[in-house]
């Protein structure tokens, strides 16, 4: 038992600072079910049930919002995770260190890009009368699109620019645990006849599992949560009908400046949302026999 | 064995999560018990203030002086609460002259709070943690709000007590006094008054390329046809003389953009149009939203017409703030709209053209006058008569304009001794006042007091106003009034007209950019009274009535 | 390193295509990435409205230096870096010291009510309290205006700890710890002394990403910093950048010429403030990618 007494020792720190700084204000909660008056105070604005939530559900757009939020986050999901793993394994087997280290150094740096210049690139590369893309379709004699006014286009901009920002920087806890794995097993291997790939079959992704496991499952617990700035810059008369997600929606009804308990009403419903899918998905994985993030 | 685990560190878990919360909760009853508390101390503080005055003794209850500079002898430090500067061509507010004359020659020590975004800001009045005043920031409804709880000093009657100019100016101007008033008949907050002609009836400029028109032998157009004769004509001449080989003949942002948008071309056919596409009044004073209306079909076909032959491009559709202001200063562009004229020597301001549809060609209408909620004393303040003179000191017209325009120390503004003002052309230095969202009271008296140095920007303007725009305005009658609605009014409002801007704004811009115009006409306007077009105008209109009958 | 031992072995065929293809998708990642980031480095150097209308796309057009000007001109940006560099270090050490003993007292499997602690913090990372409980409860311990606002209530990342959990729970060998146990050492000594330096890979990262994460971190300052003395470098990058919609309807003259700054200083700033954290990652990354681990402890 003593040693378990240390264990909670070093565990200990983090409990309480997470009980403090994410558990203790969690009684804000309830402002989604709540009128908040500031005056009244938590405990004496007025109760009104699932007002706030019926007022986003049966708001015109609660559907295609509800569906283009879940549409990018998925596509970009499918886009952006498999890249870093293949990037991590790919720069596993290059044998020159100065390469590899060259290609991790560049691949790591779109990630200090702020979303404000990469939207101005996607502008410049994409515009209609001179961007880059389109001076080289006219040059191959085909017409000139409206990129920036394209549903379809928002929707690969978005997650092609988001697998360019992230996929060296989501690598690098693949590379960790790369560099983890034992050398002699892959010596053995060698020694068995075992090709490159069969190596990476059998003792890399092994020893990657776990990881990919939790990454997937925290990943999916994304779904509702599209970030807000990119789609906003991106946003336009034109792809709207792409571009409406539930964060760009609420924010310009500008009823979240007007009623607290509506925009914690909207998160809440994300934070539900989002929570069920990881809690299923973990569910799955166990069930399979593999990791469970708990 | 699985089970009677999980069920321990389920219980666990609740007693953490359990524990963790009574602080909060226990901070919720806290803030319940401050709000009283706080709401005692106003009460005293008021009944002090009414038996102080009572026993004259006003030296020992309030901190100000009746009259004169300084306004307090004692030293007093206020702490304001502001916005960051807006952008980076302006100083903190301590660092501005216009703050530095300001404490110098009040007495009272200002103390700057920063409020960096609107969550910050929604934040301080959520949380009740209040500067002493605030200058230019909250809502209708924070300051509503904060008012109901007590927290908001009422500036009624210490306005009467301690501020000539103000209660003056509500005095002579009943519709500003409507405009602030709350529900419960108190003013809460003081506006920022703006009577400046140019700003106040002019929106943008319609600019077109003057050299290129002189190269080409054309003269400024007249009407719709000539506009588009004279595009067509930057366009064909393109590589030749100074017009360059990828010339834009218009640009526009978007079209319902308040800074640079396509309105005007709306307005050129005697649409009435506003801001950035908001209602209007109509003649009879009720409310009128004009985009789907049959009016807007030539226009609309007109515009289009500019899209398809390539005269304004595409990108016009989706171009960002960024874009379009590169692209209007690029020396690309033959014509657009815009709030100041970047370039004097090249481009020149013209009038709305005549349509040939018989009605009057409009230019865009604004109204911004009168800015709510510029200047908030809390109940917090332990000297609510000195932060009421210091409110009175710069309503003064020395003082507005300085915050305007310049200060006299920076030698940007020039005091003249029958107290006119000339303002000269302060280049592109720093501002050393604080922030347009300051509170001032610049009247058109005190505006007809200024004169503007030829080459200032706002001269062009003021004189375009005077001699090209001035017979194409909207009547003011016709503009519609932001007014203090109910919390209802305002939520459902907001929703429908995000509901019927969004509709509108997408269905206009494929317009532009696939034509079918004339066939798409019916179900548009089916389709805006289907998202609630009747019912929107019907709360303005609700709105608009009790405002009036108050 | 696994993979470059075998470079003095001859290899198959089949071997050998694959490392021609390995080679291609390492250098189309190289290129994918580069580009655009070059874009950036032209740009900054380049006339915006060359650059906004689409002229630069190889090399600098219109040579300026106006944009860094601007950026090292403005009053607060050494004020700005001084403090960014004081978050990072004492965030980042703050962060380490309470995630990675917590996250090693998870990996362990026999730990009594395990799994309701990892649920404990798997929550975090879906629900919270709101803005504005958290502003109560910071403004009531006085952290408000302070510069442990910066570090101390976001302690612990929950996403962060999991992946270190993970680490731990893969990469220590049970065997390890079953000796230490005959040997009667105590579960401290064990992780001072075996797990944590068996462990560089991932200390290495964890440092990483909670020092880029303090590095690009503004939204705490803006809610709960009022002094501009205390802001940190992202918040003066990002108000010297602002464009709100006063500016918007007030084009004039005065700002006009440093609207057009503001163009060509949104490229110069990306150069500026990630620079000391692109020259930091060669340093960490030669914790994974040599493999510092193996062999280290075999004997």
């Amino acid at each position: 038992m003593r040693r378990y007494w240390q264990l909670y020792i070093l565990l200990l720190p983090a409990v309480v600072s997470m009980a403090v700084f994410h558990y203790g204000p969690m009684y804000g909660i309830m402002l989604a079910f709540k009128d908040y008056r500031p005056y009244l105070g938590y405990l004496g604005s007025p109760w009104v049930g699932f007002k706030h939530f019926l007022r986003f559900f049966r708001s015109n757009k609660f559907w295609p919002v509800m569906y283009n939020t879940m549409f990018l986050s998925a596509y970009s999901m499918i886009a952006s995770f498999p890249l870093p793993i293949v990037l991590a394994l790919c720069l596993n087997y290059i044998p020159s260190v100065r390469l590899k280290k060259l290609v991790q150094n560049i691949t790591y740096a779109p990630h200090f890009v702020s979303t404000v210049v990469v939207v101005s690139i996607l502008n410049v590369f994409f515009a209609q009368s001179y961007g880059l893309v389109n001076n080289i379709r006219e040059s191959l004699g085909l017409s000139r699109e409206l990129y920036m006014g394209s549903a379809a286009a928002f929707r690969h901009m978005y997650v092609w620019s988001g697998v360019w920002s992230g996929v060296g920087w989501s690598s690098i806890i693949y590379f960790s645990s790369l560099s983890a794995i034992d050398e002699t097993m892959h010596d053995a291997a060698k020694v068995d006849g075992a090709g490159i790939l069969q190596r990476i079959r059998y003792i890399d992704l092994p020893m990657l599992k776990p990881t990919i496991l939790t990454l997937l499952i925290l990943r999916v617990g994304d779904l509702l949560s599209v970030g807000f700035d990119k789609v906003f810059l991106l946003q336009n008369d034109l792809n709207l009908s792409a571009s409406e997600t539930i964060s760009t929606y609420v924010y310009s009804m500008g009823i979240g400046n007007q009623q607290y308990g509506y925009s914690i009403a909207v998160g809440l419903f994300e934070s539900v949302v989002n929570l069920v899918m990881v809690l299923t998905v973990n569910h799955i994985s166990k069930k399979l026999g593999e990791t469970s993030i708990w | 064995m699985k089970k009677t685990r999980w069920n321990k560190s389920v219980s666990l878990l609740l007693a953490v999560a359990v524990l963790a919360m009574l602080p909060g909760c226990s901070s919720g009853g806290k803030n319940g018990q401050s709000t009283t508390a706080a709401q005692n101390e106003t009460t005293v503080a008021g009944s002090e203030e009414s038996s102080g005055e009572t026993q004259n003794a006003e030296e020992i209850v309030n901190h100000a002086k009746r009259e004169g500079l300084p306004i307090t002898d004692e030293e007093i430090t206020l702490i304001v609460g502001v916005n960051s500067p807006t952008s980076s061509y302006q100083l903190p507010w301590e660092d501005t002259n216009w703050i530095k004359m300001l404490q110098e020659a009040s007495g009272v020590k200002l103390e700057f709070r920063y409020y960096e975004s609107n969550d910050s800001i929604a934040l301080m009045y959520t949380s009740r943690d209040y500067p002493d005043i605030a200058i230019g920031i909250g809502s209708d409804k924070q300051i509503q709000e904060a008012a109901l709880g007590g927290d908001i000093v009422p500036l009624n009657d210490l306005m009467a007590e301690w501020s000539p100019n103000w209660s003056s100016y509500f005095a002579e101007n009943d519709l500003a006094r409507r405009l602030v008033t709350f529900e419960d008949g108190n003013i809460y907050s003081l506006p920022q008054i703006a009577e400046i002609p140019y700003d106040l009836n002019l929106r943008d400029m319609w600019l077109i390329n003057k050299v290129w028109l002189d190269e080409l032998g054309l003269e400024i157009p007249k009407t719709t046809d000539e506009y588009y004769n004279v595009l067509k004509a930057f366009k064909e001449n393109a590589g030749k003389g100074s017009i360059p080989e990828d010339v834009i003949p218009l640009y526009t942002r978007n079209i319902f953009q308040t800074a640079g948008g396509a309105l005007d071309i709306f307005g050129t056919f005697g649409v009435r149009t506003q801001g950035n596409g908001t209602v209007t009044l109509s003649d009879e004073g009720k409310i009128e939203y004009n985009y789907a209306t049959d009016d807007m079909i030539e226009p609309l076909l007109y515009l289009r017409r500019l899209y398809e032959e390539e005269l304004i491009p595409y990108d016009c559709l989706t171009c960002s703030q960024d874009d379009y202001m590169m692209m209007t200063r690029s020396g690309k562009v033959g014509s657009f709209f815009s709030y100041a004229n970047p370039d004097v020597d090249t481009y020149i301001a013209m009038a709305p053209v005549d349509s040939g549809n018989g009605k009057q060609p409009l230019t865009r209408g604004q109204v911004n006058w009168l800015s709510r909620n510029k200047f908030t004393i809390f109940s917090t303040c332990q000297y609510p008569e000195v932060a009421m003179r210091l409110a009175d000191l710069i309503a003064d017209p020395v003082w507005t304009i300085q915050c305007r325009y310049g200060t006299t120390e920076s030698g940007w503004v020039t005091r003249n001794e029958d107290d006119t003002f000339y303002i000269a052309n302060p280049g592109t230095d720093y501002w050393d006042t604080p922030d347009v969202r300051c509170l001032f009271l610049l009247t058109e008296s005190v505006f007809n007091r200024i004169t503007l140095a030829e080459d200032h920007s706002h001269a062009e303007r003021l004189s375009m106003w005077e001699n090209v725009y001035k017979d194409y305005v909207i009547p003011m009658e016709n503009r519609y009034q932001s007014i203090l609605m109910t919390e209802d009014q305002t939520l459902r409002s907001s929703e429908l007209s995000k509901d019927l801007n969004d509709c509108r704004n997408t269905t206009f811009a494929n317009w532009m950019l696939n034509g079918g115009i004339e066939e798409g006409w019916d179900d548009y306007v089916k389709q805006m009274q289907n998202l609630g077009l009747e019912e929107y105008l019907s709360i303005l209109q609700e709105a608009y009535d009790s405002f009036n009958s108050k | 390193m696994s993979g470059t031992k075998g470079k003095r072995v001859k290899l198959s065929a089949s071997e050998q295509v694959f490392m021609i293809v390995n080679h291609l998708i390492a250098i189309f990642f190289l290129i994918a990435c580069l580009y655009p980031l070059w874009f950036v480095l032209i740009a900054s150097f380049s006339d915006p409205t060359l650059v906004t209308s689409g002229k630069v796309f190889i090399w600098p057009k219109g040579f300026t230096i106006e944009g860094y000007k601007a950026i090292l001109e403005e009053h607060n940006i050494w004020v700005g870096y001084k403090n960014t560099i004081l978050y990072t270090v004492v965030g980042t050490a703050y962060n380490l010291c309470l995630t990675i003993p917590a996250a090693y007292a998870l990996s362990v499997r026999e730990l009594p009510f395990r799994r309701g602690f990892n649920l404990f913090f798997l929550i975090t990372l879906f629900v919270g309290g709101g803005m504005i409980p958290t502003y109560l409860l910071i403004n009531k311990l006085h952290l408000v205006n302070t510069f442990a606002v910066m570090v101390i209530p976001g302690g612990v990342g929950a996403w962060n700890l999991i992946l270190c959990r993970n680490f731990f729970s893969t990469n220590i060998p049970v065997e390890l710890k079953d000796a230490t146990r005959i040997d009667g050492g105590s579960e401290l000594r064990f992780f001072f002394q075996v797990a944590l330096p068996l462990s560089k890979a991932i200390l290495a990262v964890m440092l990483l990403f909670f020092a880029v994460g303090h590095w690009n971190s503004f939204r705490p300052a803006l809610l709960y910093l009022r002094d501009q003395e205390k802001h940190p470098m992202q918040l003066v990058l990002r108000n010297l950048l602002l464009n709100t919609s006063v500016t918007n309807d007030y084009e004039d003259a005065y700002n006009m010429k440093r609207m057009m700054d503001m163009q060509s200083l949104k490229y110069g700033v990306i150069i500026v403030s990630s620079l000391p954290v692109l020259v930091m990652y060669p340093f960490i990354q030669k914790y994974f990618v040599k493999g510092v681990m193996v062999g280290s402890v075999k004997g």
